[in-house]
């Protein structure tokens, strides 16, 4: 049981940096052992609904829902997001629940059958960018739950995309404005001014690093065996610090 | 007696674009890959996975030899953050930025140990690779060079659209030269023109030669795929002229991208989307809107083509289509193509008897290039077959151009001039991947065959290198870095007589004269 409890923690820890199909994967395990209680089955209906599994979810909660100790109460945005999932099918735990308790979004659904879409609110970003790609970690709030949790975007600012929070179910969007206004605001003054050197140096650099082929030199075998990449690499440190640095923000 | 098969190591080949390249090459070769990167090339033979061909022993890294390059590594990356920060305090790696530097490091340098182990087995007749800048295929491309093993670099780009360096605004901060093979091999002529001005200019990479045998890949234009079945194939609509707005992909390859270029990437989309539709409120036109295959992963895909749909809709432009796939039909379908980047589709298009408008991303263009150069800079501009446009009215009005079925004539006029000038023609990616390996055959079976040259040869270049380096660096008002380069200079040359005087200079302004006089002294006698 120790072990599924760390196992747990870090399932917990994945769905809110963002890494569903991860976290997917160690419930997974966990459902096939033999020590599988009340918190596991909720923690697998949360991730089926945040994957899109409808049916997968409604069948692990007509499972939970038979055992003793489980409280609607304690998952009622789970449940109301179930029920507006899956639209024909009853869940009727839901009648008996008190809302106060529960989240924005649950209680203007519950109130009056809006069931809204929070602007996922961007307080952080960091970049990592690997053969020539570009990843970014967005740190959001749910304006439904206040929570803190991850966005990944990969490649391109050209998104609109459409999701729950992995907290409490609220629908979110993060779209190419909100990117767009966070990074300008994080990325002004002098970092843009010293763009311009920084790419003179970094263009200059990979010419170089691309040439200078000889060990036990100025470029290290290993940055040699990067080249593009390490420029890469080098790139993702710059923008790391400028976006972290008081000057940044 | 049958003649035994040369051997090439093949790295880096695409399996969504190599698959003629590779069915050729293993038929007449035998080819060697690693394992992660194999794919069935479909025909009588496959490759060989290397490793398949080593005892696990020797694919295993020396921890201790490794640890102390990632040790060198990373304090080599420390002190370029020092230098690009202005010596700030936030040049320390964090645990997160080391990991990820081991993760990389660790999996190349396995890359390039493995290839080393191999040819102490196996003599290997021939690197073959496929972009050997990336990070999948340099660490053997520079391990085979070290070992003089001819390199070979295939492309799945087409460089026809490149700028060339008469249009840059500082001709010392050009873009980067990125190949390193003895051979790169190019679609046609005209990339071998650009590529051969640029590294004119550089005092690196004069080994390379370049070869003009045809870029390989498995899809690109199609000549016999006619325009009303692509249209029909593509769900569009007959009699419409048919506009393409590709898009590009940004690669993090200065600062400025992952942040400003990738915004100005998606105004590019709003910008042009606006203009079409103006344009389709008064003229029969439609939409494709095409993204570059970087945006074929799902999620990526999703995300960008909700983007696209919603602003269209918000603005009341109709799509006919958007697609990351299908590129054959796609082009076949077009009329015109709009692009934010002198891409390969912009070629394509070329070839496929379709003009193209390049309205390009400020960040990108205009703080390398003199934008009043950049209608001169390439031979398709020069001919009028590409054309820069920097504004909606001049978008609007070079597509207005197009319409007129005048100017679409003179247009292919010109292509066909163009081809007959250059001697390019269309050619099915048999036939390249054929003439690829009928060259290699013939390299490997001259009895001298041209001379590689090994690495040890850039000594020269790199003393000067430095030299350069160290000289702008004191300049910008970087002493420490500065002098740090200039007596590595002086440990590879110590008679340097550049290096000599410069620090004969540094020891005079600092007041100390002596020194001053012996550096001088020496550079007179060196």
């Amino acid at each position: 049981m120790t072990e599924n409890l760390k196992l747990m923690e870090e399932i917990q820890r994945l769905r809110i940096s963002g890494k569903i199909q991860e976290a997917f994967i160690l419930i997974s395990a966990i459902l096939k052992g033999k020590n599988v209680g009340r918190d596991e089955l909720i923690e697998a209906l949360r991730l089926s609904i945040l994957l899109g599994e409808n049916q997968m979810a409604y069948d692990i909660y007509l499972t939970v829902k038979n055992f003793e100790n489980f409280n609607p109460q304690k998952v009622i945005e789970i449940l109301l997001r179930l029920k507006l999932s899956l639209k024909n099918e009853p869940v009727p735990e839901l009648d008996n629940v008190d809302s106060g308790s529960s989240s924005r979004w649950c209680q203007s659904y519950l109130a009056d059958k809006q069931d809204p879409v929070y602007e996922s609110k961007i307080q952080d970003c960091s970049i990592d960018c690997h053969d020539g790609t570009v990843n970014y970690e967005f740190s959001s709030l749910c304006l439904s739950c206040n929570q803190s949790y991850t966005v990944h975007i990969s490649r391109s600012l050209m998104v609109y995309r459409e999701f729950y929070c992995p907290i409490c179910l609220a629908r979110q969007f993060i779209d190419f404005s909100l990117l767009k206004h966070h990074l300008t605001k994080s990325f002004k003054g002098e970092p843009i001014e010293k763009t311009d050197d920084y790419n003179a140096y970094l263009a200059d650099m990979e010419t170089k690093l691309n040439f200078d082929s000889v060990q036990d030199n100025r470029f290290p075998i290993l940055c040699q065996y990067l080249n593009v990449d390490y420029t890469y690499y080098l790139v993702q440190l710059i923008l790391k610090r400028q976006l972290k640095s008081g000057k940044a923000g | 007696m049958p003649v035994q098969k040369k051997t090439i190591f093949a790295v880096g080949l695409f399996p969504d674009k190599n698959k003629n390249f590779l069915r050729n090459l293993c038929k007449r070769f035998r080819v060697i890959m690693l394992r992660g990167q194999c794919f069935d090339p479909g025909g009588k033979y496959s490759p060989e996975a290397v490793e398949d061909l080593l005892p696990e022993e020797d694919q295993q890294l020396k921890s201790q030899e490794f640890n102390w390059e990632l040790y060198r590594c990373m304090k080599f990356t420390e002190q370029q953050l020092r230098i690009l920060l202005g010596g700030s305090d936030q040049s320390q790696l964090t645990k997160e930025e080391y990991e990820r530097l081991f993760r990389t490091t660790s999996m190349a340098s396995l890359m390039g140990h493995v290839f080393k182990k191999l040819t102490e087995r196996i003599k290997i007749d021939m690197v073959v690779s496929n972009a050997d800048y990336s990070v999948f295929r340099r660490p053997i491309v520079l391990e085979a060079k070290k070992m003089g093993i001819p390199t070979l670099n295939i492309e799945h780009g087409f460089f026809a659209t490149t700028i060339e360096p008469s249009a840059l605004i500082d001709k010392n901060r050009m873009p980067s030269l990125i190949f390193f093979s003895d051979f790169v091999n190019l679609d046609n002529q005209i990339e071998k023109e650009i590529w051969e001005k640029y590294y004119k200019l550089s005092s690196a990479g004069r080994h390379i030669q370049f070869l003009t045998l045809g870029t390989p890949n498995d899809e690109s234009y199609d000549l016999d795929i006619a325009k009303k079945d692509a249209i029909k194939a593509l769900g569009l609509e007959q009699g419409k002229f048919t506009i393409m707005v590709a898009s590009t992909w940004i690669e993090a390859r200065n600062a400025a991208a992952p942040i400003i270029g990738q915004i100005e990437h998606v105004e590019y989309f709003n910008r042009t989307l606006e203009c079409l539709r103006n344009l389709q409120q008064e003229q029969p036109i439609q939409v494709i809107l095409k993204l570059h295959p970087a945006y074929s992963t799902k999620e990526v895909y999703k995300d960008a083509k909700l983007y696209l749909q919603r602003y269209a809709e918000s603005i009341g432009l109709k799509v006919g289509l958007i697609t990351c796939k299908h590129i054959s039909k796609v082009i076949a379908a077009s009329d015109l193509i709009i692009s934010p980047h002198m891409s390969s589709i912009l070629w394509e298009g070329v070839m496929a008897g379709i003009p193209g408008l390049l309205f390009p991303i400020p960040s990108f263009y205009f703080k390398t290039y003199r934008k009043d150069k950049l209608n001169e800079s390439n031979v398709l501009c020069r001919r009028g077959i590409l054309r820069f446009v920097f504004n909606e009215q001049e978008l609007m009005e070079k597509i207005s151009y197009y319409l007129d079925s005048k100017n679409y004539t003179k247009f292919k006029r010109d292509v066909v001039k163009l081809c007959a000038d250059k001697q390019i023609s269309f050619e099915p990616v048999e036939e390249k991947s054929r003439r690829i390996c009928d060259w290699i055959e013939k390299f490997l079976s001259t009895d001298t065959p041209p001379k590689v040259i090994r690495v040890s040869e850039f000594e020269d270049e790199r003393v000067n290198m430095f030299f350069q380096m160290g000289k702008d660096l004191i300049r910008d008002g970087k002493f420490k870095e500065g002098l740090d380069l200039l007596s590595q200079v002086l440990q590879l040359d110590p008679r340097h007589s550049g290096a000599l005087k410069l620090l004969g200079e540094l020891f005079q302004k600092s007041g100390q004269e002596a020194k001053a006089k012996k550096m001088w002294q020496l550079a007179e006698n060196s």
